[in-house]
């Protein structure tokens, strides 16, 4: 149990694993320094993905068989695991961007309110 | 589907296996690489982009560390963990533990055992070279061609000869037969098993010498001069000491000297499974000394061989097909009818792989073992079913502990696999246990079933067959009673699983269907076993008791066998005779004769005869019996008609022929027997012969007990045929003889006196002295050991149905207690209850049996044949099995019933809420304690300090403040509010915000508490006022209460309440770790309302209210309806129920003598139990008051033993008793705990204010405590004087600002109305505090009494 506050890392723990899942969902299969290359450029380089946080997820994800890792060749033909979405997966993608624009089109609309 | 779906992904998750560390580093690894490749394209130089690369992208070892965490945290640990929790929980209930071990390493243990022995006889491989290519040569239909040595007898020597040299399709073949041995001379001499082997029998089978070397063709030359021998392993062992020095030792066999040339393997114990060999001759021996062995009517070898490589068994089969016709043209026996002939013509040899070795107890066993298979499978089946309906009981009774935990956020995943480790917990220890059961009841068996006449050795040492099979049955059942409970597990709803806390109301239905089911199931499993055992007790009884025609006990069997030094055959009549006369003389004998038979040895002599004077042409058949004169004294068997034979019968003299009664009846139709003739049909050594009849004697068994083939349309268990012909005129006296005597006195030293008789007898001729009648006893070996295992099991199964029966039956009945309670305070008598409680055992008893007999006849039906003397679905026996599974079952279920029965009303519905309390209670602890033991965290402490908390209350309403109250103090928060949903409005004490409201609305959306700041506040105000001001007053409300968190209370489908919480510590928001604390929290929260509302509904249910409101009429009837009227004082009475049934009790009993009884108790607690405890006081009260001369004391000590017994502990009530002596003018009273009435002793002056005293003597309240004891006090009372007894209802009535009415009050209202008569005193009482309470909410009944002495 942690006793620290909010912090960046606590918010990016909570919301990475949606975060990967969206990113297969979107490209379709890829391994691990690809997703976190997608992550750095759509945050505009905001978010750097650790590999001490990335792999503990994507390993978390296949354990929950949310995600598949295979052993592949990428184009530029080096040897890469590539991880994709399972149905389960697709599911529970589904399921968490729903509670996700939920909670986001709240605190939208609280937010405009406030301004 | 979607708890299947979601089950089967984490089942398929966890078989994906783990990757190794070097394959986790190696994507580590390319991932660095990426980055740093990615840095040179930014500019950075190789050697500078590898350490930028490892800057941003973080240490392969620290991620390693996170990875490696992530891999063992989910299966290793948990793993772990469920194992020693797993343990843990089995330590607590050892009790549980130790039965569910015992009965699956007994149920188990004796399939194993069974399946062991099955093993053993039939499935395993014989201890030779391919055993898959070893074949047995043999033909089907051989009886009636000679002389069988038995099981082994397949082919006779000349067919071996012919075999061995026309067949092409084996690369091998070898003959062998059993010898009946005697090794060593004179006292020395033993019996021991022997082998006539081929030369090739070793070699062909491919076996190595455990040293010397094995016979070889030259062993069995013609000339036969080598006279070597081969002991087995086990026999050099035993007997022979394990000497190194065996090899070319001298032993004498049948009076001959043999050398031993070598010993066979370790595990070689011949070809036959179950009996095994001590010596191995070779063939030649026999065949040279005994001519007889070389007839072609002689069968006593089996004939083997070896599959040349690539040949097929079928080709090898039809290839010994083909050849028949002309191997059997070629060794025609002589003497024989044509008809007979053509039958010998028509043979065909097969070839039958042999690989697992031939064996007569497979054809013997073989069935008996299965069914036994079956039936300890049952058993095993049984013992699963109770096992899951313990387990089942266990997850019931740890569902709330269990929905706790899921409350809490563990993984539903985690707490299956913990039941199911659970489970395989016990069933390894069981396991673990049966292997030794296993292998100790199958050695049991195996002695049970070897007699002296028939060894049987099987190896029974437990191998990894057995541990396979052990394990297996483990795993099955596992699977069978483990897996229910914690499938049920994984579906718990936390909700629904605390709403059986409300038991009695809401019995969990399903569960108990599911129990019921497993119970009903192994009421018919057992029925099934039951019943076997008594078909099988009843089969070996009808054994046991047939009639033999002749009494077996005081025989003495003496058999003389031809060890080579036999008479040639013209004089064997003449050793006949000598050796009977020898045996005539020794003291003991009163009576003698030889036979060629010996009743029930098993072995069997048949001849074909015709009848000239009956039927004609007409061939039949039937046993003979070659017997001397004597024959039928010795047997005990009666000459019916005729004579019997006597020293005129002689080989030379008219050939004649008793017959028994069976073959007159069979064979001459009844006609007149004694004259006719019988004429035989020719066989070799048996030209035909015509007998003339001269005698008819009692019918006999023959052969065997049962199952004999008696030719004859009678049932197997009728006499068979026989015809005795005189020992003299055997046309063909074979090489032994069997002298029968009857001994007077002790059998055994009689026999003794036979055996030194002959201890010097010639050293070849082999003497066996045997008693019969112990012989007899072995004979029911198999029926015996089948009668006491299936006896066994059937017991077995009864006990197992006794225990889960009454488990289902006593639940049901505990879950069914308030009922019972309700239905005996309504009048049902103790008999309907019991009743009541039995007709579910009945009707589960009922079910079992309607599917379990036809079971029971499905499974029987193929036993047939190893009954005897009764019909697998013999009427009666079913019945009788049925009787006893019922009877059995029902008292199993009336213990429950009569339980039910005896319970007193009260403490039958006693614990209505508080028993859900105290179930929740412990529940919560638990599950404190077993997560505080794994993970302690502060949600956890808190989780405990609300248990705590919860502990002293007494309702709902109690336990949600006294809940408040510890998160309260512990987040020291001000206010907490919490918010309960009715209707359309969240509503606590103070406050109410709308359920479509702003505050519902946001946290219907988040899942988590939601924190609200002053700036929060501000923004929706703000939004508000602009859109939606119909949302502002509940803005405000949040505001003006200093609300800063809010957290919703979600059960499964809705919000059922809010908590609302002020600053903390003086903070102005929650820190994240009290944020998650809170969350916890709100799970119980959650928990505590809606338990409190499926109370709530649970009360409301249409029966429960009509049976409430029938106690409540009950109720009214206890107070009286009238006030009595007394000569000294006026009463006044008043009763304000605070629910429709109160605690308050008041009485007035006329005692007799001008003497009345005042009474006034209040019963702790309120509702229904309050009321029922409250009829008891009224009836104990009644009963001793009517005795007038006991002193107050003494009443009031009966009272307290009385409720005190009848009700539970923590439940009591305040007593106050008076009785008013009209005559004195006194008042004695006790005052048991209640608040003291007051007396107004009337004003000496009118100007003072009257005295109020205060009747405090007594004791303590009644109920509580055993043996307690009470002094009484006596007032005088002179007129005016009023005396107000009350409940504390009246003095602790609260005003809507809750303020007590109180006594001081209550006092100074008295002296006020003192003057008025009792009924006005009463109503300026009642008026008071109407006026005091007004719309307050009343908590608890109102009662008080008014005295005014006149």
């Amino acid at each position: 149990v942690s006793d620290r506050g909010p912090s960046k890392a606590g918010v990016l723990q909570g919301t990475l694993d949606l975060m990967v899942l969206k990113t297969l969902d979107t490209l379709g299969p890829q391994h691990g320094y690809a997703i976190a290359a997608r992550l750095e450029q759509v945050s505009g380089g905001a978010l750097q993905v650790n590999m001490g946080t990335l792999y503990p997820a994507l390993m978390r994800l296949e354990q929950r068989a949310l995600i598949r890792g295979t052993w592949g060749t990428t184009d530029a033909n080096r040897k890469a695991r590539f991880y994709g979405l399972t149905a389960a997966g697709r599911r529970q993608l589904a399921k968490e961007k729903q509670a996700w624009e939920q909670m986001a089109g709240i605190i939208q609309t609280l937010l405009r309110d406030e301004s | 589907m979607r708890v299947l779906r979601e089950w089967w992904q984490r089942l398929r998750a966890t078989l994906v296996p783990d990757r190794g560390d070097e394959d986790l580093e190696e994507e580590l690894r390319l991932h660095l690489e990426h980055v740093a490749a990615e840095a040179r394209r930014r500019g950075h130089d190789p050697d500078e982009a590898v350490r930028v690369a490892r800057l941003e992208a973080g240490g392969i070892a620290q991620a390693m560390e996170a990875l490696r965490d992530q891999r063992g945290l989910l299966w290793l640990e948990d793993l772990g963990r469920d194992v020693r929790y797993g343990l843990r929980v089995l330590r607590r209930s050892p009790a549980f533990a130790a039965v569910a071990i015992l009965t699956l390493a007994l149920g188990i243990g004796a399939n194993a055992a069974i399946f062991h022995l099955i093993d053993a006889l039939r499935l395993r491989s014989l201890p030779i070279a391919n055993p898959d290519e070893l074949v047995d040569i043999r033909a089907d239909g051989i009886d009636g061609f000679g002389v069988n040595s038995g099981p082994n007898g397949r082919v006779t020597y000349p067919l071996w000869h012919e075999i061995r040299t026309h067949q092409r399709a084996l690369s091998g073949t070898f003959a062998w037969g059993n010898a009946g041995l005697v090794i060593g001379r004179g006292a020395d001499a033993r019996r021991a098993e022997g082998l006539w082997v081929s030369g090739d029998f070793f070699r062909v089978l491919g076996l190595v010498p455990a040293r010397g070397r094995l016979l070889a063709p030259s062993d069995d030359s013609p000339a036969c001069d080598a006279g070597a021998a081969v002991v087995s392993y086990d026999y050099w062992q035993a007997s022979l000491g394990g000497r190194e020095s065996v090899v070319g030792s001298t032993v004498t066999i049948m009076n001959n000297a043999f050398t031993v040339v070598g010993v066979a393997p370790a595990g070689f114990s011949g070809l036959e499974v179950g009996r095994s060999f001590d010596v191995a001759l070779p063939l030649c021996i026999v065949v040279r000394a005994t001519p007889d062995s070389q007839r072609r009517d002689s069968w006593w070898l089996r004939v083997m061989g070896r599959l040349e490589p690539g040949e097929t068994l079928a080709a090898a089969d039809a290839h010994v097909r083909s050849l028949s016709p002309g191997i059997l043209e070629a060794t025609i026996p002589d003497g024989y009818s044509a008809d007979l002939l053509e039958r010998y013509k028509s043979l065909r040899f097969e070839a039958v792989p042999a690989g697992r070795g031939v064996s007569r107890l497979r054809q013997t066993h073989s069935m008996s073992l299965t069914l036994l298979l079956g039936l300890s499978g049952l058993v095993l089946l049984i013992t699963c079913a109770n096992l899951a309906t313990l387990m089942l009981a266990r997850a019931g009774a740890r569902e709330r502990e269990i929905a706790m935990r899921v409350a809490m956020g563990a993984p539903r995943r985690r707490l299956v696999s913990q039941m199911l480790v659970e489970s395989l917990l016990v069933a390894a220890a069981g396991a673990a246990a049966a292997v030794p059961i296993a292998v100790a009841s199958a050695r049991a068996l195996v002695t049970f079933l070897s007699t002296s006449d028939n060894p049987i050795s099987l190896s029974v040492v437990g191998d990894w067959r057995l541990i396979a099979f052990v394990t297996a049955a483990a795993v099955l059942t596992t699977l069978f009673f483990g897996l229910v409970p914690s499938l049920r597990v994984s579906l718990v709803d936390p909700v629904a699983a605390m709403r059986q806390t409300s038991r009695g109301l809401t019995v969990d239905r399903h569960r108990a269907r599911l129990r019921r089911g497993f119970v009903a199931g192994q009421i018919a499993v057992s029925l099934v076993l039951v019943v076997s055992a008594a078909l099988f007790v009843r089969s070996f009884r009808n054994l046991s008791a047939v009639d033999l025609g002749f009494d077996p006990n005081g025989l003495i069997v003496a058999s003389f066998f031809d060890m080579g030094g036999f008479a040639p055959p013209e004089r064997r009549p003449a050793f006949q005779q000598e050796v009977t006369s020898a045996i005539r003389s020794t003291p003991g004998v009163v009576a003698v004769a030889a036979s060629m038979h010996v009743p029930l040895d098993g072995n069997t002599w048949s001849h074909f005869f015709r009848l000239p004077d009956v039927a004609g042409d007409e061939t039949k058949v039937a046993r003979f019996a070659y017997i001397s004169p004597g024959y039928f004294e010795t047997m005990r068997v009666k000459v019916l008609a005729g004579r019997g034979f006597d020293e005129h019968d002689r080989t030379e003299s008219r050939r004649v022929l008793l017959v028994n009664d069976a073959f007159v009846r069979q064979h001459l139709g009844g006609a007149q027997a004694v004259g006719s003739r019988v004429r035989t049909v020719a066989e070799s050594g048996y030209p035909e012969t015509t007998y003339e009849i001269v005698g008819v004697v009692g019918s006999t068994k023959y052969g065997t007990l049962r199952d004999e083939d008696c030719f004859c349309d009678a049932g197997n268990d009728a006499m068979p045929p026989i015809a005795y012909v005189p020992i003299a005129q055997d046309p063909n006296p074979l090489p032994f003889v069997h002298v029968i005597a009857r001994a007077s006195g002790s059998v055994s030293t009689v026999a003794a006196g036979i055996r030194r008789r002959f201890d010097t007898i010639d050293p070849g001729v082999g003497v066996q002295v045997a008693e019969l009648a112990p012989r007899m006893g072995t004979l029911l070996a198999t029926e015996r050991a089948m009668a006491w295992l299936a006896g066994a099991f059937g017991v077995l199964a009864i006990v197992l149905v006794v225990v889960g029966l009454y488990g289902v039956i006593a639940y049901l009945a505990v879950s069914r207690r308030p009922e019972v309670g309700i239905r005996l305070a309504l009048g049902c008598t103790r008999a309907g209850i019991v009743a009541l409680v039995l007709l579910d055992s009945l009707w589960l008893l009922a079910a079992g049996a309607a599917i379990g007999l036809p079971l029971a006849g499905f499974v029987m039906r193929g036993a047939g044949t190893l009954l005897f003397g009764i019909a697998p679905t013999d009427v009666p026996t079913l019945a009788i099995a049925t009787v006893v599974l019922v009877a059995a079952g029902s008292i199993a279920g009336s213990i429950p019933a009569f339980r039910a029965a005896l319970l007193p009303p009260m403490a039958a519905i006693r614990d209505e809420p508080e028993s859900m309390w105290r179930t929740a209670r412990a529940a919560v602890r638990r599950a404190v304690r077993d997560l505080t033991a794994d993970e302690a965290t502060a949600g956890d402490t808190l989780a405990s300090d609300i248990a705590g908390a919860i502990h002293r209350a007494a309702s709902f309403p109690e336990a949600v403040s006294a809940a408040l109250g510890t998160l309260r103090d512990r987040v020291n928060a001000h206010p907490v509010l919490l918010l309960e949903r009715i209707g359309d409005e969240y509503r606590g004490s103070a406050y109410a915000i709308p359920a479509n409201g702003i505050l519902i609305n946001r946290l219907t959306h988040y899942p988590h508490p939601l924190p609200l700041t002053l700036a929060d506040l501000q923004a929706w105000r703000k939004w508000a006022t602009e859109h939606r001001p119909g949302h502002l007053a509940e803005i405000e409300m949040l505001d003006g209460a200093g609300v800063r968190i809010a957290v919703p209370l979600r059960t499964s489908h809705e919000i059922v309440g809010v908590l609302l919480l002020g600053s903390p510590d003086s903070r102005e928001a929650f820190t994240a770790a009290e944020t998650k604390l809170l969350g916890g929290a709100a799970s119980i929260f959650a928990l505590l309302i809606e338990n409190a509302r499926l109370n709530e509904r649970a009360l409301e249910q249409e029966t429960l209210r009509r049976d409430l409101s029938l106690a409540a009429e009950v109720q009214k009837r206890l107070l009286p309806t009238e006030l009595p009227v007394a000569e000294i004082a006026e009463f006044s009475a008043a009763s304000l129920p605070a629910r429709s049934i109160g605690g308050d009790y008041y009485d007035f009993l006329d005692v007799g003598g001008r003497r009345l009884g005042i009474a006034l108790a209040d019963v702790s607690g309120k509702g229904i139990a309050a009321a029922l405890i409250m009829s008891a006081v009224q009836a104990s009260l009644r009963i001793m008051a009517a005795d007038r001369d006991i002193p107050l004391p003494r009443l009031l000590a009966n009272i307290n033993e009385f409720l005190y017994r009848t009700t539970p502990g923590n439940k009591y009530a305040t007593f106050f008793y008076a009785l008013l002596d009209g005559e004195r003018r006194q008042l004695r009273y006790v005052n048991a705990g209640h608040n003291p009435p007051m007396l107004v002793r009337a004003a000496g002056s009118a100007a003072a204010a009257p005295d109020v005293h205060e009747l405090t003597v007594g004791g303590a309240v009644v109920g509580m405590l055993p043996g307690l004891t009470y002094e009484e006090a006596t007032v005088d009372l002179s007129t005016g004087d009023v005396l107000l007894a009350f409940t504390d209802g009246v003095t602790e009535a609260h005003d809507p600002a809750d303020a007590e009415f109180g006594e001081d009050r209550l006092k100074d209202l008295l002296r006020q109305v003192a003057h008025l008569p009792a009924v006005g005193i009463a109503a300026r009482v009642s008026a008071a505090l109407k006026d005091w309470i007004r719309d307050a909410e009343q908590f608890d009944d109102l009662t008080f009494i008014v005295m005014k002495v006149r």
